[in-house]
């Protein structure tokens, strides 16, 4: 198919298929057509541009919170049952 | 190794992080508890062989990532029907039946950066990672909190590419709501400047 017949294909996209191109973007490259349709539907739709905006400040947050999880600092959440734990121990004093 | 790290300080350590680990990225407790113990026990085998150049934590949760990469991939040959399965078919819809915004998204009065050094919005990031569906959270948390390539996600659950762009897709749009509504959005923050300290809360402006 032709890149302009790609574009227009792509132009008709509803938002819900628009956020997914824009979604797709954060994971690897585009092809050009789909990163112009994305570029031309984003000019014109603000709740789009806001989304992918907030989700990639996200991406951002995310980054630092794998590190955080490997930092050893402990959130609130499911702790490891007790059966375990003493499971866990025996096994370590038994090797 | 060094002396002060005793094998069985390891569980009070870190049995919890581990723990939490396993369980956000396999969703079965048992699963979970199961690669929490052998990461210890393959730890203990290898402690010969630990540096000390990461952190303890770091080294333990680089073993236990493989621990729950197997169990993801021994599950996703065990159930073979849930590949086809469209994610995210049972939440409530963010767009109409066209497709347009049904529940757009809403300005933000902070940022993620004004919540890095608070713990209430890692808890808040936790608690909403944590709701997310069973195979969306897992293609979600491998690909952007473990950061493995898309290839290498898709070989572990058996998905094709196309299935892995819906379910980030949905994993991003389903995120970002429950942040929106527990931490981001204008009800959660003005929830805030009620009952707790008001003025602390800089507003900022229109976007």
């Amino acid at each position: 198919m032709s890149l302009p017949r790609d574009i227009w294909r792509l132009l008709n996209l509803p938002c819900e298929g628009m956020t997914e191109l824009g979604s797709r973007a954060f994971d690897g490259p585009m092809g050009r057509a789909e990163r112009l349709a994305l570029k031309v539907h984003l000019l014109t739709c603000g709740p789009c541009r806001r989304f992918l905006r907030q989700v990639g400040e996200l991406r951002v947050a995310l980054k630092r919170f794998s590190s955080e999880d490997e930092s050893g600092r402990d959130l609130t959440g499911p702790r490891l049952p007790d059966e375990i734990r003493e499971r866990i121990r025996r096994s370590i004093r038994d090797r | 190794m060094s002396d002060s790290s005793d094998p069985e300080l390891w569980v009070d350590r870190h049995g919890d992080g581990l723990y939490r680990y396993a369980l956000s990225r396999l969703r079965s407790p048992e699963q979970a508890a199961d690669a929490v113990q052998e990461t210890f026990m393959e730890a203990l085998r290898r402690r010969g062989t630990y540096e000390g150049r990461s952190s303890e934590r770091t080294w333990l949760i680089g073993i236990l990532r493989h621990k729950v990469i197997d169990q993801l991939r021994r599950a996703c040959r065990d159930r073979q029907d849930e590949r086809a399965r469209e994610p995210g078919e049972t939440e409530a819809s963010f767009f109409d039946r066209k497709g347009h915004w049904r529940l757009a998204p809403t300005r933000w009065v902070r940022s993620p950066a004004d919540g890095i050094e608070n713990g209430e919005f890692w808890e808040a990031l936790n608690r909403c990672l944590s709701r997310l569906p069973e195979g969306i959270a897992s293609a979600f948390l491998l690909r952007e909190l473990d950061g493995l390539e898309a290839s290498q996600v898709q070989e572990i659950l058996g998905i094709t590419p196309e299935n892995l762009w819906k379910r980030m897709h949905r994993a991003r749009i389903l995120l970002r709501r429950c942040l929106e509504i527990n931490w981001f959005g204008e009800a959660k923050v003005s929830d805030q400047v009620r009952t707790q300290n008001p003025g602390q809360l800089a507003r900022k402006g229109p976007d």
